[in-house]
């Protein structure tokens, strides 16, 4: 009786892909944390200045009037940022393991904390009070959060227009690299929001 | 799928570009995606910028000649719009943009891919650069501007600051596809440390550009929020707005712009004399450290501690010893890729003189000068004749420099590239006698912006100090000015000719180190014809030939 031979192809040579989405991602996305660099680097030298007049006594006012701001809504955004830096993870997670119906949840959820988080600025916003027109301090504080608004709100886009693009069945377990940029890009929305909420809600 | 898709209609490859299937010749102007026409794009419209930013440059400087009245202008306000327009324009409208075509086009041929990363958004990028422009032109004729003065429209300022932000944004977009490019397109075997020194410097360049320019747009957030439909109680003040902007045309940001003047030397320099340039790493080195140190944005009027005390308290960022340390620190690493490009040149063949080596040189040079002029701002001797505590001026100077070693060094690389970028040549005499006449033009202008600044003169301001000798400087000044405008002219005449030329070009006329030279002239779409083997060394194309040799 012959013996029969069994022929198996190597493997598949593993897929090389230039990544140009992930890189052209976290290019963009330092580009929009540097804008809040700047941001940031303003708002603290405008109050270091207004210290500076304090202490020697050349003018300067209180910061912020006593209450104005309320720690809980601040810290409600973070802790909701955060969640939604787990969520965006595990999304990535999932499309890598092939477990579509894990990234369509984790993606929807990441959408549903960034709106929660929209909501939650905007409650902020009108609980501030503070005439945007009579004080910097004020005008400084609206200028900031308004922007990461909007950089939220960009971010929403990307992920839901990724997520859209995961439904069709784009990405696989051999290329993540839609959700991965997604990831990315939102990871920057939580990382600049640290600074804000120790700027804001917390040094007061 | 929109601008984050890779894809696009005609496929090449996995990253491949193209022209659009059908159309006439506006129609594939406007819906081209191929890096080459972008590029070209960028180009053309950029010269055309240069042309009219000269001019405006001159008649400022004409302005000047006569410091005891207004002449030329209605009045000190729109002075102030010309002086600050010719400021915006030399920057955003001109030099970045200049770079950012040549790289469009070059920087994807040099690693070897088929297409510049993200085609579509390289192309909506010029074109929301190109419409911002205009808006921002219009935004100046309309009374806008950013001061230093009272009388404008807050109307027209509201879309000054936001043309420029639109500007600054799609100059970000297309850093990102060329950043992009480098990054995630090379060829199996092309490290980073093996990429052209065109490319390296590009890579460079725009990853400051990207860590930099968003601040300037925080800042032009600020300035537009304070602005909008009140009176505007910070940073949207008239006197205030250019305050908190104007370190993007100070030092050290205003050598970030720039930084792509040192690869263009690194490039020329070791094809002409037909030798790999000596250590190389260093000289990469050298154009990354000079990146590093022109990250500028720190260096803000708004970041000094006490912004509306400072003079008071002498705080002020100029005297800081970072300030101080990094003006001078910063010559060093343009001396050492000048340095190196001597020693290739002493150990090369003796080249011949070409309107590209001319241009590339003149280019380092005019930054060389920019770098000293720079130096002299902050040393000691200033605080030493003026016990006044009055700031020495010298961005007019260092503008002027920089905007002269930019357009040089472009004048070397379209030359060199022609084949690539018009599929025809620039032809010699023209574009060294163009380049001379920058390099003239520079020094003439900027020296005696520089001796003016010495003498007293603001930087923006017709008001001079005691001395009459300003006003022979600002004539040297015209005269500066009017041969670069002569140069860029006849830059224009000797590029349209190359521009409209259909004769049969060899893929590789100069025997050059680096990929481009593979692909034919002009590279079609696709750019090579074969597929690019495993890069062994940082010059494969003078690997191939010294082996065939």
């Amino acid at each position: 009786m012959a013996t029969e031979t069994v022929l198996v192809a190597p493997p598949a040579p593993e897929l090389t892909r230039n990544r140009t989405l992930v890189v052209g991602t976290a290019f963009a996305a330092v580009a929009s944390i540097m804008v809040f660099a700047g941001l940031f680097a303003v708002y603290i030298a405008v109050r270091q200045n207004n210290e500076f007049l304090v202490e020697n006594g050349l003018g300067g006012s209180l910061w912020f009037p006593e209450g104005a701001v309320q720690i809980a809504p601040g810290t409600m955004m973070l802790f909701t940022t955060w969640i939604s830096a787990f969520s965006i993870s595990w999304a990535v997670q999932a499309i890598r393991n092939d477990d579509r119906r894990n990234a369509y949840v984790a993606l929807g959820l990441t959408l549903l904390m960034g709106a929660a988080v929209i909501n939650q600025m905007v409650f902020a916003i009108i609980d501030f009070a503070l005439p945007i027109d009579r004080s910097t301090p004020a005008y400084l504080l609206y200028v900031i959060y308004g922007s990461y608004i909007v950089f939220v709100a960009v971010a929403m886009v990307f992920v839901l227009l990724m997520a859209i693009r995961a439904i069709a069945g784009q990405f696989n377990s051999r290329n993540a690299d839609g959700v991965q940029a997604a990831a990315i890009f939102w990871y920057a929305t939580v990382i600049v929001y640290m600074p804000v909420w120790y700027l804001i809600t917390i040094t007061k | 799928m929109t601008a984050t898709d890779t894809h696009t209609e005609i496929h090449v490859d996995d990253y491949g570009a193209l022209e659009p299937a059908s159309g006439d010749g506006l129609y594939r102007l406007v819906a081209s995606n191929d890096h080459k026409m972008v590029g070209r794009l960028w180009i053309g419209t950029s010269l055309l910028f240069l042309l009219a930013t000269m001019i405006l440059g001159v008649v400022a400087n004409i302005e000047r000649l006569s410091l005891d009245e207004i002449d030329v202008y209605d009045d000190v306000t729109t002075y102030f719009q010309g002086w600050i327009l010719f400021r915006t324009a030399a920057i955003f409208m001109v030099a970045v943009p200049l770079f950012i075509g040549i790289a469009t086009v070059i920087t994807p041929l040099q690693v070897g891919s088929a297409s510049i990363a993200f085609p579509r958004l390289a192309a909506a990028s010029f074109w929301s650069w190109f419409v911002a422009s205009g808006i921002h032109i219009a935004s100046f004729l309309a009374d806008g501007g950013f001061g230093p003065t009272v009388g404008t429209r807050s109307e027209a300022t509201l879309l000054s600051i936001v043309s420029l932000g639109m500007m600054i944004v799609a100059i970000l977009a297309a850093s990102v596809c060329i950043a992009t490019t480098v990054i995630a397109l090379r060829p199996a075997g092309m490290t980073l440390l093996r990429v052209p020194a065109f490319t390296w410097s590009m890579l460079v360049a725009t990853s400051v550009w990207l860590f930099s320019l968003p601040v300037l747009v925080a800042n032009l957030i600020y300035a537009y929020v304070d602005l909008q439909g009140r009176t505007p109680i910070s940073f949207g003040d008239p006197d205030r707005i250019w305050a908190s902007i104007n370190w993007a045309w100070s030092q050290p940001q205003i050598y970030a712009y720039a930084i792509p003047v040192l690869g263009v030397l690194g490039e020329i320099v070791p094809v002409s004399a037909k030798h790999r340039q000596a250590n190389r790493d260093v000289v990469l080195t050298l154009i990354g450290l000079f990146g590093a140190l022109s990250f500028g944005a720190w260096a803000q009027h708004a970041l000094s501690r006490g912004a509306d005390a400072a003079f008071e308290d002498g705080n002020y960022i100029y005297d800081e010893f970072l300030y101080v340390g990094f003006g001078v620190v910063i010559i060093l690493p343009v001396l050492g890729v000048l340095g190196g490009a001597a020693d290739t040149l002493r150990r090369g063949s003796l080249p011949k003189l070409t309107g590209a080596l001319i241009g590339a040189l003149a280019g380092a040079l005019m930054l060389l000068g920019a770098v000293v002029a720079g130096a002299l701002r902050v040393i000691p001797l200033w605080d030493a004749l003026h016990e006044d505590n009055v700031l020495l001026s010298s961005a007019t100077a260092q503008l002027t420099m920089v905007l002269a070693a930019v357009i040089a060094s472009s004048i070397g690389a379209l030359t060199y590239w022609s084949p690539k970028i018009f599929g025809g040549y620039v032809r010699d005499p023209l574009s060294m006698v163009a380049s001379m006449a920058i390099l003239g033009g520079g020094v003439l202008a900027g020296v005696a912006d520089m001796v003016s600044a010495f003498l007293g003169q603001p930087d923006v301001s017709i008001t001079p100090a005691s001395e009459s000798a300003v006003e022979t400087m600002n004539l040297l000044a015209v005269m500066g000015f009017a041969m670069i405008v002569v140069g860029v002219v006849m830059l224009l005449g000797a590029l349209i000719p190359a521009a409209r030329s259909d004769e049969e070009l060899p893929d590789d006329p100069w025997d050059g180190h680096t990929l481009e030279w593979a692909a034919p002239s002009p590279p079609p779409t696709g750019n090579f014809v074969e597929p690019i083997e495993l890069i062994r060394s940082s010059e494969p194309l003078l690997d191939e030939f010294e082996e065939v040799s």
